[in-house]
């Protein structure tokens, strides 16, 4: 681990000077304090891109650990949901929807005269469907916690011995991957999702997705939240009922990370490779 | 569409009758999803959390086996008022 450490202080050395697409979860937001204790406040940005797609808590945990850390920050505002590739929603959905990001992040990061543009990839990450590393690669966008070797569970760790909130925030992809793939991603299917899951985090629910079947929201529950489900079936229902869908569901195998990618044949799967791609 | 009525998918017949046979006897399984991927169980009130127990998984197997993607427990009970 310690290794893995300094290998991770020499790449970001070696950057110089760094923009991290900053979308407040554990990985980005690990990435851009560390690039932060390297490269000082005057060589790192982070930025995040807003849209219907991002979760209101996700926004609120990206802006609040900047500013309690002193991480230079900026948001922007992405349009992925205008282009109808994107909004379609194939299997390679997220290609779209980076391309626009990392478009707008490149600009930026000239603007500011900073060298690397980065994402919040670790090493975990290898070996899943991930079409938006296609998008990364087009844009040079290095991944310097999957080049150090990171894994998930040694960012937690160290992401707790800095203080950061985030340590054990469960994983947090998009809002639009609530939804199956060939459903179209709406603004209002991403706001029925969001105020679903916001309602269920109000109840004290933390590792769960409300997924998107058009009038019905199937819920995947982790088994550590069986017991406090068993006290609010109605007040779950309710929820989602109260954020527009007819019938609330719970699925009975439970929260699956990914699972939406299980449907996927396994020709359209783009997968990440590992570190020097 | 969003729900088949009981009867016109055929899997639903089927997957009461597994039902009963797990001991299940007060339950209904509707079709639904934009691809009537879902088998929604509904079940009285006082039988919900029978299913949310690891004894309820040889059922879901066979409930999937039946050709479902999904298979859930709709958390408006049967017995609820309208």
């Amino acid at each position: 681990m310690m290794e893995k450490r300094e290998r991770l202080r020499q790449i970001l050395t070696g950057c110089e000077s760094i923009l991290v697409g900053y979308s407040g979860g554990v990985d980005s937001v690990f990435l851009a304090r560390i690039a932060l204790d390297v490269l000082g406040p005057g060589n790192v940005l982070a930025v995040t891109g807003k849209s219907a797609s991002l979760a209101s808590w996700m926004e609120d945990s990206a802006r609040d650990v900047a500013y309690q850390f002193g991480i230079p920050w900026l948001e922007i505002g992405t349009d992925e949901l205008a282009d109808p590739r994107y909004a379609a929603n194939p299997t390679n959905r997220c290609y779209f929807c980076k391309t626009e990001l990392w478009a707008k992040l490149a600009i930026i990061a000239r603007q500011h005269g900073l060298r690397v543009v980065a994402d919040g990839a670790n090493a975990d990450d290898v070996g899943d469907h991930r079409p938006g590393a296609v998008a990364g690669a087009e844009h040079d966008v290095r991944s310097p916690l999957l080049e150090a070797g990171l894994r998930k569970a040694e960012i937690r760790t160290w992401s707790r011995e800095l203080g950061l909130p985030t340590w054990d925030q469960p994983a947090a992809p998009c809002l639009a991957s609530r939804l199956p793939y060939g459903l179209a991603v709406t603004p209002e299917r991403l706001r029925q999702v969001e105020a679903a899951e916001l309602g269920l985090r109000e109840l004290g629910f933390r590792e769960f997705r409300v997924r998107h079947h058009g009038e019905v929201a199937r819920i995947e529950m982790a088994s550590v939240e069986l017991p406090r489900l068993r006290a609010h079936f109605a007040a779950v229902r309710d929820t989602c009922v109260g954020a527009g869908f007819r019938r609330a569901l719970l699925d009975l195998r439970g929260y699956r990370r990914g699972a939406l990618n299980e449907a996927v044949p396994a020709e359209q799967l783009v997968q990440l490779g590992g570190a020097g791609r | 569409m969003t729900n088949q009525p009981s009867g016109r998918d055929p899997r639903v017949a089927e997957a009461e009758r597994l039902l009963v046979r797990y001991g299940i006897a007060a339950g209904q399984v509707s079709v639904c999803g934009p691809e009537n991927e879902i088998a929604a169980i509904a079940l009285p009130a006082a039988d919900l959390r029978q299913l949310l127990d690891d004894a309820a998984d040889p059922l879901v197997g066979e409930l999937h086996g039946l050709g479902f993607r999904y298979v859930a427990l709709d958390l408006a009970p049967l017995d609820t008022e309208p």
